[in-house]
């Protein structure tokens, strides 16, 4: 489907995005078409489009274990994050004015703490250790009277490592602080379930998933209370004005439904090929998994490497037809060290040689062998 | 003892409901919406409602009706001050079906007196007179604090406050009529295909089952 037929292409980039599975965009495509009704009308193409959503809705909050009144629909994982975390801080101003995060978070969640902080709002950074891991007892430590949230990641996504999400959550609702989780790159690849993590705010993602681009979700606990970004016509329980994207939406909820067979037996299979790739690549001379050894993704494999600048090695893997990252693919663009590998501890060279290849649904075993073949090659090319 | 009971997004429903569980009759709920012409919101809480009030009675039997089919239907034939009443006849009709259907002795709705300026005893009485099986009023004779206070002290509050887009705004007049005369609405009720828009109600309704959450 995306393997060209004239030059071997490898695509081991899924946590940067995946291809929209075929049956998602099946389901989309009428609504392409003559169900192209606005959910807010009152004549029959509005109904049409009003089923469509709300029965999307059904299936997303049940994937994670919400009611439909508690999700709602935004563009995308970015701006789920801003709008929690920005719409938790302002409604909650008159409580406080602290919120905690860890170092290792998406830049869409650190960026939207360091706005805040230019606007009279405190950040606390709370660092993790040489695996990634955050330690429950140091966000318990952090929280002060006038903290108001807290934004833990559910899964990062540079090194898989998996954060201790329910211990954390099991804290801020002893506190009574907010706890907003990023999932983005977490959901279909390990349970999400808000109830038994504890969250208050949740992030969705949809183009993770083998669902479009352009459409995410946020998770807002019943009773929690949140500023709009967006102000308009009160869509989405006036949480987030703008005409709902139908398709977009239809796709997210298929996906999930997918996900919801499929995934216990993709984490299995991808976690066999993960493994694979973790233990041969990181016999390479010279060559050091990042990240946790048993808490991570099954569907990340992250290294830095001591003889390759990390740019340089992605374009010799390009070469040889194959897609990798850095780390993030929004740091693909510039040369600045991880910030991620960074706060586990590697000095700023060695936070400019970071590799991650993520496997997904169309990922096979002699693609992981050909890439480790590749590696091995670059190695035998570069190291002295 | 078994009843229906009529349960909205409100605060007075659920109230009800409980005052007849707390006697020891079973409930059935029944929630009329007006899905998919406006939001699911009503159904949500209606849902989240008889959640909260399985502590008392799990599992319990929710009925969503389809009600938008006879309210567009009304509102585009009928004078508008008779449309509150026609649609409140219209539900006990649906509510006493399923009653039957249900082996239930009555229908319980979350009505008081004077509350509002159309609940007044010529209304109710009107609004019964569409039905034989007896309607119980649990609420009858409590103002709005002692329903309010009931409510919180049973959980049911802070849900039923939760803003939503209700099934009456859209199709409520801004005026209706407080003394309602029988032989007005049987009237209008004549020009009216009856058993047709209750059985199509009827044949779209969904059955949940709700336990405690």
């Amino acid at each position: 489907m995306f393997r060209s037929r004239e030059r071997r292409r490898i695509y081991m980039d899924y946590a940067s995005t995946t291809p929209t599975d075929p049956r998602v965009l099946e389901a989309m495509l009428p609504y392409f078409g003559d169900r192209f009704g606005n959910a807010a009308s009152l004549h029959s193409w509005g109904m049409e489009a009003r089923e469509a959503l709300e029965k999307a809705r059904e299936e997303i909050a049940s994937f994670i274990r919400a009611s439909p009144m508690e999700l709602i629909f935004t563009s995308s994982a970015t701006e789920s994050n801003n709008l929690a975390i920005k719409g938790a801080a302002f409604a909650s101003r008159g409580k406080g004015r602290n919120i905690i995060t860890s170092r290792i978070e998406h830049p869409s969640v650190l960026e939207p703490c360091r706005w805040l902080e230019r606007n009279g709002f405190e950040v606390t950074y709370i660092s993790v250790d040489k695996h990634g891991l955050v330690d429950p007892a140091k966000v318990e430590e952090e929280i002060r009277e006038d903290t108001i949230l807290v934004s833990i990641m559910h899964a990062n996504n540079e090194i898989g490592t998996i954060e201790p999400i329910r211990e954390i959550g099991e804290i801020c609702g002893e506190r009574g602080v907010l706890f907003h989780v990023d999932a983005a790159q977490s959901l279909g690849k390990i349970p999400v379930d808000v109830e038994e993590m504890g969250v208050d705010l949740l992030t969705l993602s949809g183009h993770k998933i083998y669902g479009p681009k352009g459409i995410g979700a946020l998770y807002v606990r019943e009773g929690v209370e949140i500023e709009p970004l967006l102000h308009g016509g009160g869509h989405e329980y006036g949480l987030r004005s703008s005409t709902v994207n139908i398709p977009g939406a239809v796709g997210f909820a298929k996906a999930c439904e997918l996900m919801r067979d499929l995934m216990e037996e993709e984490a299995e299979r991808l976690g066999r090929l993960c493994r694979k790739l973790i233990e041969e690549i990181s016999e390479i001379d010279g060559v050091h998994l990042t990240g946790h050894p048993e808490k991570r993704l099954p569907t990340i494999a992250s290294f830095w490497l001591e003889f390759i600048e990390g740019e340089r090695l992605i374009l010799e893997l390009n070469e040889r037809g194959i897609a990798a990252s850095i780390g993030s693919a929004c740091a693909s663009g510039k040369l600045e060290p991880s910030h991620v590998l960074l706060a586990i501890g590697l000095n700023e060279d060695r936070a400019r040689r970071g590799l991650r290849l993520s496997i997904g649904r169309w990922t096979r075993r002699g693609e992981v062998e050909y890439v480790i073949e590749a590696l091995r090659e670059i190695a035998g090319k570069y190291a002295k | 003892m078994k009843a229906v009971a009529l349960i909205s997004g409100g605060i007075d429903s659920p109230v009800s409901a409980y005052l007849m569980l707390a006697r020891g009759v079973e409930v059935v709920y029944a929630h009329f919406h007006s899905f998919p012409i406006v939001s699911k919101s009503s159904i949500y809480k209606a849902i989240k409602l008889v959640e909260t009030l399985a502590r008392y009675q799990s599992p319990s039997i929710l009925y969503l009706i389809p009600l938008g089919d006879v309210q567009t239907y009304l509102r585009t034939r009928v004078d508008p001050r008779y449309l509150i009443i026609l649609y409140r006849r219209f539900m006990l009709r649906i509510a006493e079906k399923l009653a039957e259907r249900e082996k239930a002795e009555a229908l319980v709705t979350g009505e008081s007196l004077g509350q509002v300026s159309s609940q007044t005893l010529q209304n109710l009485r009107v609004i019964e007179e569409a039905v034989r099986m007896p309607v119980l009023r649990p609420l009858i004779g409590l103002d709005k604090e002692e329903i309010k206070d009931i409510a919180k002290s049973i959980g049911t509050y802070e849900i039923s406050i939760k803003p939503q887009e209700d099934c009456c705004t859209l199709f409520a007049p801004r005026r209706q009529i407080t003394k309602a005369r029988i032989e007005d609405v049987k009237r209008i009720e004549e020009e009216l295909p009856i058993g047709k828009l209750v059985d199509q109600a009827l044949n779209k309704i969904e059955k949940m089952e709700i336990s405690v959450s």
